[in-house]
């Protein structure tokens, strides 16, 4: 989740009142977002679904509503010409963006008085936009530009590579193709076009550049400490994330004062007028509402609460604010309700729903045998399920095993598929503390099965190490032996060879069918692990055995 | 608590505090002694004074030379003249010469060279020393006296050594000597009745303890550590948690570990393109899943593209199979309330779930960050169950974890609406500390599962931080050090 930064003195001005931090904090958390701290900053975690926070406005926006300073839909109206012949500024998209990056939308604020808040918060939202609603500016890329500086109209069209203009933060032209080898941000996003044969660009009537997006925004039309007039962009691959972006720019810039003037943009045969400032409207079900939350609220208390959550409601309709781009079905109005109500204030209860409480047999037997475990004197010791491929070498167990593709280190490769490479890590990391070091573990290990649907299958096993300077094979045979009869189901041991266990020393276990291994380890295998005392063993296939338990009764 | 051995002992310090005297007077071998001794100190009845001396041993060779030197021998022939011919002398030849040498350097006689033969001449000292004994001689009959090496120079001790005569080792000489207290507890008189230590068959037998007694223990004497079996901590708070979920009346779910992109995300809601599906966050694993039957997977991907036929909107994106069959260690349990809600038939609601597994993050692993750890998944499935009911079964949940200091807040999940997170509070740093995600399943996740939007409560807490609280642990991953000492001094897991 994306973390903002807030000046408390910017909110409290933007809210016009004061509030203590107490109550800031408190508010903060139960309107909906993971409050850090509530110093001289804010500090919040804005929940991914809620990009339209992640402005200093935008979160006040939200914050006013909350506390009840200002409720209801926020007033967002486009000023100037809404007739497409008087528009002042106009945008045309090229066809060639079609394969390259094909959507655009953009509109134009006047007269916003950048204060220091301000600049900070659009760098801000910015850049998180760019992070999350963007995915790293694949999806979305916004540009930021001084009005005054561009002669109307703009297009977005695609240049070939050897083009060139003067970027952001540099000096002299850059042709595109040297922006994503030799410019900061370039190197950065230079995956993002690199595949294309032709990169795409803002040019405006007199063929000034405005940006490459999704790359970097050109030094000509770069905004300054006194720019009151912006001009943004927004490019990507969903139109739907491109609007819900503009929006939240302009409703955060139209929040600081700034007025939202309608760009006119021509898309092919398509005639466009952005932003789309109309709310949408979503009807809300009283009945609906109380079921799912468990109250019994009446109209008049669900249009304050949602009136406190910024909406409008005209009749049993829901007018949601412009730049909410998470509201996909009633229940995300629910959710606003209870957000309004407290969740903190809503009283728990468990409902008198009369269900019958059943474990998994096989969850039941692994219990019953890990106490029988323990009654033999063995100490429970719990690896993890993810371990190395190295561990499996160095016990010489050769086994195919399901290994992860985009593991971050070698320590954690692999699934295991025995529990014994990791039990022998557990007594090498012991070997300071005395003997006996018998010790057992219960636990799932995956396998490889291309017959599955998930191409892996699991056993749920158990495997005893008994390791002292008199273990032996014997010793082992015996608590099998004692195991085997608490289950009321004979063994016998096939003679067996695996690299792992002394050759003459290993069998395989046989309960109706083959169940596990029993030996004694390899003193290669010992001495890999920098083991200098004996180990006996057995590993077995828990949910094997139950089934031939229950064959049994 | 003295034994009747205890007690001879202590009488017999009356009289001496040489061990060699205390065995005679009690007639008990030294271990027995040094037992008795050990106890009457701890009692303070008597103190053992310790300090190690030197003691010189004759040699085979020290045992001859101590009969007579060989330089006595030849200092005896000197008699009226001052001089002596070497081959007048009438000794073993083989001492002649070591002779010869310590009269030399011992200044006792002159040797001069007359054509090839030698003349010795004794000195002034050595006819002092015909009258009186050397050094030598006098130290080796100290010793032969049983004299200890203190009465000796060590510069003899020296010579003696390097003429192979003595051999000299450390011995620790102990003295034991009575108290004041010791004392003061023999005046008041002391009972020398045999009592029983240990019962044993003979002593049941012959019903000893009617005529003898028992002899009292130090019950407060220290005994060792002993080895034992016990189950893993980790796993005797996962058996409370589910024992918490049964006592409610749950059923428990079970699945797999690697699980398809599909049950992962796609049946929960989460959009192809969501950040938890990029390779910083999951695990994937080689090979492509198997889908659920067609249906089910159209239903799925109506949701996503268009919201299927209910009120929402869907994601409004084109939803791709082949994102959905790459194959992931599951990031979460609910994976596994999603599989129950496509398999269980409406007819048979009411029903609550549980499950407890293991659950994957690729996160580079440190000492409070683990790639895999426990989650415990919950679902409750039925018309007419709500919000304040989530709330209700996550209070007693929390109640039972010894938890009571808790709020619920607004969170964020893909698919759930309301979500819900339960925060502890912790009185150390004076913050709330998530705890519990939670939420009602959206009806973009229900309603292609179940075939209808009826509420479904769900939660999946880890509970590793609890279980560190309880146990004082201060990072995580020493939840799985597999330290076999800790396992086995932790204590056990209360509830």
């Amino acid at each position: 989740m994306p973390l903002i930064t807030l000046d408390k003195q910017d909110v409290l001005q933007l809210l016009g009142k004061t509030v203590s931090d107490d109550d800031l904090a408190y508010n903060i958390s139960m309107m909906g977002t993971d409050l850090r701290q509530v110093k001289d900053t804010i500090e919040v975690e804005v929940f991914p679904d809620r990009p339209d926070m992640l402005s200093t406005e935008g979160f006040v926006m939200a914050l006013e509503g909350y506390l009840g300073i200002r409720t209801g839909l926020p007033d967002f109206h486009a000023a100037g010409p809404s007739n497409a012949n008087e528009s002042e500024y106009s945008a045309y998209i090229d066809e060639k963006v079609a394969t390259v990056r094909p959507y655009a939308v953009c509109a134009a604020i006047r007269d916003v008085h950048l204060s220091d808040g301000a600049v900070k918060s659009l760098m801000q939202v910015q850049e998180k936009l760019h992070i999350t609603h963007g995915r790293n500016r694949k999806k979305v890329a916004i540009g930021v530009h001084d009005l005054d500086k561009i002669a109307f109209p703009v297009t977005y069209t695609t240049r070939p590579l050897n083009f060139a203009f003067v970027p952001l933060e540099w000096y002299t032209e850059l042709t595109l193709k040297e922006i994503l080898t030799k410019h900061k941000k370039g190197i950065e996003f230079a995956h993002l076009l690199e595949t294309y044969a032709e990169y795409p660009l803002w040019i405006d009537k007199k063929g000034t550049v405005l940006s490459m997006p999704p790359i970097i925004n050109s030094e000509d039309t770069k905004v300054e400490e006194d720019t009151e007039n912006l001009f943004l962009d927004v490019t990507g691959y969903s139109r739907l994330a491109l609007e819900q972006a503009l929006n939240i720019l302009v409703c955060s810039l139209a929040r600081r004062g700034g007025t939202i003037h309608p760009v006119h943009v021509h898309e092919q045969e398509k005639e466009l007028w952005y932003p789309h400032l109309t709310p949408q409207e979503m009807e809300v079900d009283l009945d609906y509402v109380n079921r799912w939350l468990g109250l019994s609220l009446s109209w008049d208390q669900v249009k304050g609460y949602l009136e406190r959550m910024r909406y409008s409601l005209k009749g049993h309709i829901a007018m949601i604010p412009p730049y909410r781009a998470d509201i996909l079905h009633p229940v995300d109005i629910i959710e606003d309700i209870a957000k309004a109500y407290c969740l903190d204030k809503m009283e728990p209860v468990i409902p008198k729903v009369s269900t019958i409480g059943e474990e998994d047999p096989l969850e039941v037997f692994v219990r019953k045998v890990a106490y029988l475990m323990v009654g033999f004197g063995l100490l429970e010791v719990k690896n993890y399920y993810l371990t190395s491929r190295e561990f499996f070498l160095k016990t010489r167990i050769g086994d195919d095993v399901v290994e992860v593709v985009n593991a971050i280190t070698a320590e954690y490769n692999v699934l295991r598929s025995w529990l014994l490479p990791e039990m022998l890590y557990t007594l090498s990391s012991n070997k300071h503390h005395e003997y006996p070091q018998n010790i057992f573990e219960v636990g799932e290990v995956v396998k490889p099965s291309s017959k599955a649907q998930e191409r892996t299958r699991e056993e749920y096993h158990l495997a005893v190490v008994l390791c002292h300077p008199r273990a032996s094979f014997t010793e082992a045979k015996e608590i099998l032996k004692a195991f085997t009869k608490n289950v009321r189901n004979p063994f016998t041991l096939d003679v067996t060879e695996h690299p792992a266990f002394i050759e003459g020393r290993c069998g395989s276990i046989i309960m109706g069918e083959k169940v596990g291994v029993i030996g004694e380890v390899a003193p290669e295998v010992l001495l890999a692990w920098g083991l200098e005392v004996p180990a006996a063993c057995f590993e077995l296939d828990l949910g094997k055995v139950l089934s031939e338990v229950t064959a049994v009764t | 608590m003295l034994t009747v051995q205890d007690k001879k002992v202590l009488l017999a310090l009356e009289d001496t505090g040489d061990i060699q005297g205390l065995i005679e007077k009690t007639q008990l071998p030294e271990v027995a002694i040094m037992r008795s001794a050990l106890t009457l100190q701890d009692n303070n009845l008597a103190e053992i004074h310790e300090h190690t001396e030197a003691v010189v041993d004759l040699t085979e060779e020290g045992e001859y030379l101590s009969q007579e030197l060989p330089e006595r021998k030849i200092l005896n022939l000197f008699k009226e003249p001052d001089t002596l011919d070497v081959e007048d002398i009438s000794i073993d030849p083989s001492e002649v010469t070591i002779a010869l040498g310590w009269l030399k350097r011992k200044g006792l006689i002159d040797i001069l060279k007359k054509d090839t033969s030698l003349t010795l001449k004794i000195t002034e000292r050595g006819r002092e020393y015909q009258k009186m004994k050397l050094p030598e001689e006098e130290a080796l009959d100290k010793i032969r006296s049983g004299m200890g090496g203190d009465t000796l120079s060590p510069e003899i001790l020296k010579t003696l050594k390097s003429r192979k005569a003595v051999t000299i080792r450390e011995k620790t000489q102990r003295k034991i000597i009575l108290t004041e207290k010791g004392a003061q507890k023999i005046r008041e008189g002391l009972e020398l009745t045999e009592q029983i230590s240990q019962v044993t068959p003979e002593v049941l037998r012959e019903r000893k303890w009617t005529t003898i007694g028992f002899r009292p223990y130090d019950i407060t004497a220290d005994v060792r550590d002993i080895p034992y079996g016990k189950r893993h901590f980790v796993n005797r708070a996962i058996e409370y948690v589910r024992k918490i979920w049964l006592e409610m009346g749950f059923k428990e779910m079970k699945g797999p570990l690697v699980s398809s992109a599909f049950w992962n995300f796609d049946a929960l809601f989460q959009p192809q393109d969501h950040p938890a599906r990029d390779m910083q966050d999951t695990f994937f694993v080689a090979g492509k899943a198997d889908l659920p039957e067609n249906s089910l997977v159209e239903r799925v991907k109506a949701m996503h593209e268009h919201g299927g036929d209910i009120s929402s909107t869907g994601w409004k994106y084109q939803w791709d199979k082949k994102e959905a069959q790459k194959l992931v260690l599951r990031t979460h349990t609910t994976v596994l309330s999603a599989r129950t809600l496509a398999e269980i038939k409406k007819s048979d609601l009411p029903l609550k779930f549980f499950s407890v597994g293991k659950v994957f993050r690729n996160e580079k692993p440190d000492w409070n960050h683990l790639a895999e750890f426990y989650q415990t998944d919950g679902i409750v499935v039925g018309e007419g169950v709500n919000l304040r009911n989530l709330l209700g079964y996550l209070a007693r949940f929390l109640q039972k974890m010894g938890i009571q200091n808790f709020r619920f807040r607004p969170a964020y999940f893909p698919y759930t609406e309301p979500s819900v997170e339960a925060e502890v509070y912790n009185s150390r740093t004076k913050e709330w500390v998530e705890l519990i995600g939670s939420g009602v399943f959206r009806p973009e996740v229900v309603v292609p599962l179940l075939g209808e939007d009826i509420p479904v409560l769900a939660w999946g807490p880890g509970f590793g931080r609890i279980i560190m609280d309880y146990y004082r642990i201060t990072y995580l991953r020493d939840l799985y050090r597999n330290d076999l000492r800790q396992i086995r001094d932790l204590e056990l897991w209360m509830w």
